[in-house]
């Protein structure tokens, strides 16, 4: 067919981002990485629709990406992609379009550079000199920003415009190798101890007996003389027939060090001539120091090394792969050639990877992980892969897209959406139970100091100081909580005062026969659990017969926990209620329920998924509690029928989860004023039960929260003494309810204290934070923070350990900052941080400065 | 069902009360000499009853209703109370916080800074456990490291009664070991030298001062004290107020001293406090005797009656209460026991199954008060001879002519 003339345009453009989280070796925590994915809605000559996938990796200094400009930058490409058209007459048009556009998003990625700025100390200046210098010099490479960004839109666009052609990317680029060995590296953390023994163990494993090349990446963690020393290690390791005869050590020095790389491979081939084995061959291999091909240049001229490892988004993507693979086999035709990638990518880099590999002119070894031996050509079109929504569906953080989609009409309730978000979210996910009370004492003209993200005392000047962490206070007392963490003492306490508690009772390991008689007493269904359970194993719920009940006590018995002590308690069949009592007073009530979507007859369960959770991410509670795509998600997706990318019909409700809790992923629907009185009447009577209790959440199991209690199923199942704020405050659907600003009126009547008469809307404030406060760039980032807040002010040092903020605003951004400023920037430990009001100085921005520039006149 | 091998317990040995539920003991015991009712809950959670009715009082580990929740989280966050004391001008010795992971270069560097010998101790939990004295280099520091980086839950000294405690980190896995998550944080103190003393404050005044020989390294000191009360200076006493008072809403707590001479003012030689803790600390009163011990806690309920304007009936020895153990696992053993322990304390009266299918025993229990509040605790602790109940209830009734202690 004749394409010539023919165009595809780019109907739409969304750049998504999300975090990916991945087993690291030798680390005990998985690593979390944030991406982006740059999606590609194109229309084709015919009109049909192509979708092309690209994603990008930014990880710092290693792709010279920097978080939220990287981010920026993306959304700036992908508004300049809107309605763009390529060509599609044939392949190489189609790339020249690509190359085009890539040339015009790196000139867009250059003015994204850091400008330097004015240095503040001589020790910077000295460095920024230091730094051009080299520059001059052809020390260090011209900057090419935001290289893993770039990456991402330009295997984004060779996707559509493969897709659009009917082609694989690979062949898009043109095949040069039907297949590529797969390889992987053997890695460790640690200096030459560490791979001294690596190396031991590698001469054990099967590749030392095999004769393949061994790959063994140091990651930079040794110093030259001890690399040196490493190489001699290998090469007599080697000679002793303990290690194959070729053998590839990528990076062994860190990236200022890369100039040795041509010497340590110099004397790697000393020591190979010298062995007395035949066909040793030591590669020293380049690895992420070198990714442009000013560097590679500059490590030709020292004498080149043996191997070079390509990292696509490292070297900012799969056409500069290409072309830095030509200019190093030019240099040298007999260099090693492996591709690589980042940590943290989903299955479309790793297409990508695919794609490349046999595009290259040379590739000695791909790293893939998974279980294939080589890389064959793919199939496409395109890279070959669709939406990576079963990695990181419920990972996803921001999705914008050019130009915004259409609205769907959405069936159910309407969400709530708080616009106090962006001010709570860096206090993190529990930020709201740490802060709110903080900001109803601040409102109220109440003084604080905070120790921690959870601790503060509030203070009028008159009293002694009242004490806060979390949502513990003064109010209520020590037994309480005591009381209430101990589910049986709970229990007792609360059927003793003639509340609704499923009954229940302990019985020794073993004595099944009292416990059928007592199964029987309070009747089916009930529920088997260990007297100290953990994660709920052992657990049986919803026991119906005295037969199951007895493979219930076989099943506790065949468990970790079966040799303890066990309950046996009535199963109240209900729906979950959050209920919360301040005083005598119940003044918030939520229903929970499990995670679900509702289908709108458009969107698949993942796309569903992806928008409830970017609206739970305008909740100040659950942005830190998406609903999740694991185990429990996929049993009820499977027990539908249904898949991630299975579109629900309009109104049906996917279940995703059978727990209500909120974290994972539960709705919370706001329900005080449908509560019946009798159920209002049984929690303050639960709460009047513990001596002390001033404030607390109930868990009640109902059947229906509009009926009197005594007409239904239900029970109190636990009292919680210091509850989350955040739930009730922050419902999802429904009327939201101050709950905090409830509990900080009852503490200041209760202890009498002197505050203003109404909540003040805005604040002025004076921060003094003390700790390790200077040298750390503090200043610096509350400066960021205080703009990015809207907030005017100052901020200066006064001593070597304290600094003092001046922050004027609205109420809920002044606060949350005076609450963020314990924990300050990166390397700074403030130990704690006092906030008093003042009189608002007459101010416009938010500066640095060296000295006050008005006098502060301290108010309340 | 089998019970453990019986051994005849002494309640009048303090060596027979573990020293974690001694606080809480000896108010249950002033609550039943004082002719008060008494419901007991698991984790020491004690309420008492006026014989009307009419008023009700609540303790946790001896600690009464009136300290607050705040208050006594803020005493186990060893880094806060710091904070607090220094604001309020009480001297601290010289110390900081650092954490397992990231600050262990830190805390050496500081430790070599203030020189050793130091003190090493949880930033957070209960007070003066786990606590590494005289730490004599980096060596022994290593040692008590590696043994605060073993989880909490899972430490020989654990107790229950950490209030302060809401990990909501994970802990982490270290070549197969379980260990706290790289934020947990540690207190380096200055060792400072000099007599140490423990001193009980009640409503903001001292009330007891016991000179030990040894700091207390765990809740169990073994080593007999001497008390110094009456020789005290009054402003050690009274700095002992001031710690109290510097963390707002604590009713009662200890304080430990460290000072040159206890009998000389303390503006005249070096005095710090070392530790100060939420709960009374009465197992240091106990390593002198008894009635020591038995007066702190008769302090504590006095006090907190007094707050509430409450009278309390003048106390006796030997008192009679009808006797209730509910959701007790192993009720034949159990009831067993308990005669067999009555009997061994000369406690008259009776005790039988009365509910087998909710495992209720009920009964009458008469003799000292210490007696039958030591049954209690033991029960509910489930630590007499293996035994537990989740409830024990004891009211006061007339005493009734019973010779012996039989099983009905």
């Amino acid at each position: 067919m004749d394409q010539s003339g023919q165009t595809l345009t780019i109907a739409r453009a969304h750049a998504v981002a999300y975090r990916t989280t991945q087993e690291s070796p030798g680390k005990s925590k998985s690593v979390s990485k944030g991406n982006f994915l740059v999606k590609l809605e194109g229309t084709g000559p015919d009109g049909e629709q192509v979708v092309g996938l690209g994603e990008a990796q930014p990880r710092g200094a290693e792709t010279g990406d920097r978080g939220r400009i990287s981010w920026e930058f993306l959304l700036a490409c992908a508004q300049m992609l809107e309605g763009r058209p390529l060509p599609l007459a044939d392949p190489s048009s189609a790339l020249t379009a690509v190359r085009e556009l890539m040339v015009e998003f790196e000139g867009v990625a250059s003015t994204y550079a850091p400008q330097p700025g004015r240095a503040r100390s001589i020790r910077k200046t000295v460095r920024g000199w230091a730094r051009q210098v080299a520059r001059r010099a052809g020390r260090i490479d011209d900057p090419r920003p935001l290289r893993g960004t770039l990456a991402g839109l330009e295997a984004a666009l060779l996707d559509v415009v493969a897709r659009g052609l009917q082609l694989s990317v690979a062949e898009l680029l043109g095949v040069q190798a039907a297949k590529v060995p797969v390889a992987a590296p053997w890695r460790t953390n640690g200096g030459i101890a560490e791979h001294m023994m690596l190396i031991k163990e590698a001469s054990n494993s099967e590749a030392a007996s095999n004769d393949e090349p061994l790959w063994i990446d140091l990651a930079g963690a040794l110093t030259p003389p001890e690399a040196m020393q490493f190489v001699h290690a290998v090469a007599d390791a080697v000679r002793a027939r303990e290690l194959p005869r070729q053998i590839v050590l990528e990076q062994p020095v860190r990236s200022r060090h890369r100039h040795q790389l041509p010497q340590l491979q110099r004397k790697a081939d000393t020591l190979a001539t010298r062995s007395n084995r035949s066909g040793v061959d030591i590669r020293i291999m380049a690895g992420t120091s070198v990714w442009s091909r000013q560097g590679l240049e500059r490590l030709v001229t020292r004498g080149g090394c043996g191997a070079l490892d390509i990292r696509p988004a490292v070297v900012g993507g799969l056409l500069t792969s290409i072309e830095l693979a030509q200019d190093a086999l030019a240099a040298n035709p007999d260099i090693r050639i492996y591709l690589s990638q980042l940590e943290g990518g989903t299955e479309v880099s790793a297409a990508a990877l695919r794609n490349l590999a046999v595009a290259m002119p040379r590739v000695d070894g791909v790293m893939i992980d998974d279980d294939t031996t080589e890389v064959t050509e793919p199939e496409g079109p395109g890279f070959g892969a669709g939406m990576p929504y079963e990695t990181m569906v419920d990972q996803i953080t921001d999705i914008t897209s050019f130009p915004p989609e259409p609205t769907v009409d959405e069936p159910g309730m309407t969400p709530n959406v708080y616009d106090e978000v962006p001010f709570l979210q860096p206090l993190g996910p529990n930020g709201t139970k740490g802060h709110l009370l903080e900001r109803e004492a601040l409102a109220l003209g109440l003084s604080t100091t905070r120790y921690s993200k959870g601790a503060f005392v509030a203070m009028d000047g008159v009293h002694d100081p009242l004490p806060f962490k979390w949502s513990r206070s003064p109010l209520s007392s020590a037994v309480s909580l005591a009381l209430c963490t101990h589910k049986e003492a709970t229990r007792m306490r609360l059927a003793r005062a003639g509340v609704p508690v499923p009954k229940g009772r302990t019985f020794a390991h073993g004595d099944y026969a009292s416990a059928r008689n007592f199964a029987e007493r309070i009747g089916y269904p009930v529920v088997v659990k260990p007297a100290m359970g953990v994660r709920g194993i052992g657990v049986v719920a919803n026991i119906q017969s005295e037969d199951e009940l007895d493979r219930a006590f076989q099943y506790l018995e065949d468990s970790k926990l079966g040799s303890q002590d066990f309950i046996v308690e009535q199963h109240v069949t209900g729906r979950d209620y959050r209920i919360v009592v301040v005083g005598d007073e119940v003044i918030a009530a939520i229903l929970r329920e499990p995670a679900s979507v509702v289908g709108n007859g458009q969107h698949s369960v993942a796309e569903l998924m992806v928008r409830k959770n970017l609206v739970r991410r305008l909740n100040p509670h659950l942005w830190g509690r998406p609903i999740k795509y694991d185990d429990a998600a996929r049993y009820q997706l499977e027990r539908a029928g249904m898949t991630l990318d299975s579109v629900p019909p309009v109104g049906q409700r996917v279940l995703l989860s059978s727990s209500c809790s909120l974290s994972q992923g539960g709705d919370s629907i706001d329900v005080l004023d449908e509560l019946h009185p009798s159920i209002k009447e049984a929690c303050v009577d639960a709460v009047k039960a513990v001596p002390g209790l001033a404030f607390c959440g109930v868990d009640f199991l109902l059947e229906d929260h509009t009926k009197p209690v005594d007409t239904q199923q239900a029970g109190i199942c636990e009292l919680n003494a210091h509850a989350a704020i955040g739930n009730c405050e922050y419902p999802l659907y429904g009327q939201p309810r101050e709950v905090a600003r409830t509990l900080m009126q009852a503490c200041v009547e209760h202890f009498d204290l002197v505050t203003r008469e109404e909540r003040a809307e805005r604040l002025a404030l004076q921060l003094t934070v003390r700790g390790r406060v200077t040298g750390v760039g503090y200043r610096a980032w509350m400066k960021r923070r205080a703009e990015t807040f809207g907030l005017t002010g100052w901020v200066r040092n006064i001593n070597e350990r304290t600094v003092e903020v001046v922050l004027v605003g609205p109420t809920a951004a002044a606060s949350a900052l005076a609450a963020g400023a314990v924990l300050g920037s990166k390397n700074a430990l403030p130990t704690s941080v006092t906030t008093t009001h003042i009189e608002p100085p007459d101010l416009d921005g938010f500066e640095i400065v060296e000295h006050a520039p008005q006098e502060l006149i301290h108010v309340g | 069902m089998s019970v453990e091998p019986l051994q005849m317990p002494d309640p009048t040995a303090s060596s027979q009360l573990a020293a974690p539920i001694r606080d809480g003991h000896e108010i249950h015991q002033a609550a039943l000499r004082h002719g008060l009712n008494v419901v007991l809950y698991p984790r020491q959670v004690l309420m008492v009853t006026t014989p009307d009715g009419e008023h009700e009082l609540s303790f946790i580990h001896g600690i009464p209703q009136s300290s607050t929740l705040a208050a006594v989280t803020y005493a186990q966050d060893k880094r806060m109370r710091r904070a607090h004391l220094e604001r309020a001008g009480v001297p601290v010795p010289r110390g900081a916080t650092f954490s397992v992971g990231r600050g262990l270069n830190d805390a050496k560097n500081f430790a070599e800074r203030i020189g050793y010998p130091i003190v090493v101790k949880p930033a957070m939990g209960d007070n003066a456990i786990e606590t590494f004295h005289n730490v004599l280099d980096e060596d022994q520091f290593d040692r008590a490291i590696d043994y605060l980086r073993t989880p909490p839950t899972e430490r020989d000294t654990f107790v229950r009664s950490a209030y302060a405690l809401t990990e909501l980190r994970e802990p982490g896995e270290e070549e197969g070991r379980v260990v706290v998550p790289p934020g947990y944080r540690f207190l380096i103190e200055e060792q400072v030298k000099g007599e140490y003393i423990r001193i009980l404050v009640v409503g903001g005044e001292a009330r007891s001062a016991v000179l030990l020989p040894v700091p207390p390294s765990s809740m169990e000191s073994s080593e007999a004290g001497q008390d110094v009360f009456d020789e005290l200076h009054a402003t050690a006493r009274q700095l002992a107020a001031d710690a109290i008072r510097a963390v707002p809403g604590l009713t009662v707590g200890f304080v430990d001293l460290v000072v040159t001479d206890h009998r000389h003012p303390v503006a005249d030689q070096h005095a710090w406090v070392v530790e100060l803790g939420e709960r009374p600390g009465l197992s240091a009163q106990a390593s002198v005797s008894g009635e020591l011990s038995q007066a702190g806690g008769a302090s504590i309920l006095r006090h907190h009656a007094g707050e509430r304007s409450i009278d309390l009936p003048d106390p006796q020895d030997d008192v009679a209460v009808e006797f209730h153990a509910a959701a007790v696992p192993d009720l034949d053993g159990a009831v067993t026991v308990i005669a067999e322990i009555a009997r061994s304390m000369e406690l008259s009266g009776y005790i039988e199954i009365t509910d087998r299918v909710e495992g209720i025993a009920d009964g009458v229990l008469q003799g000292p008060a210490q007696h039958i509040a030591w049954l209690a605790e033991m029960l509910v602790d489930g630590t007499l001879a293996g035994h537990s109940a989740m409830l024990v209830e004891e009211r006061h009734r007339e005493r009734q002519e019973l010779d012996t202690f039989t099983v009905r």
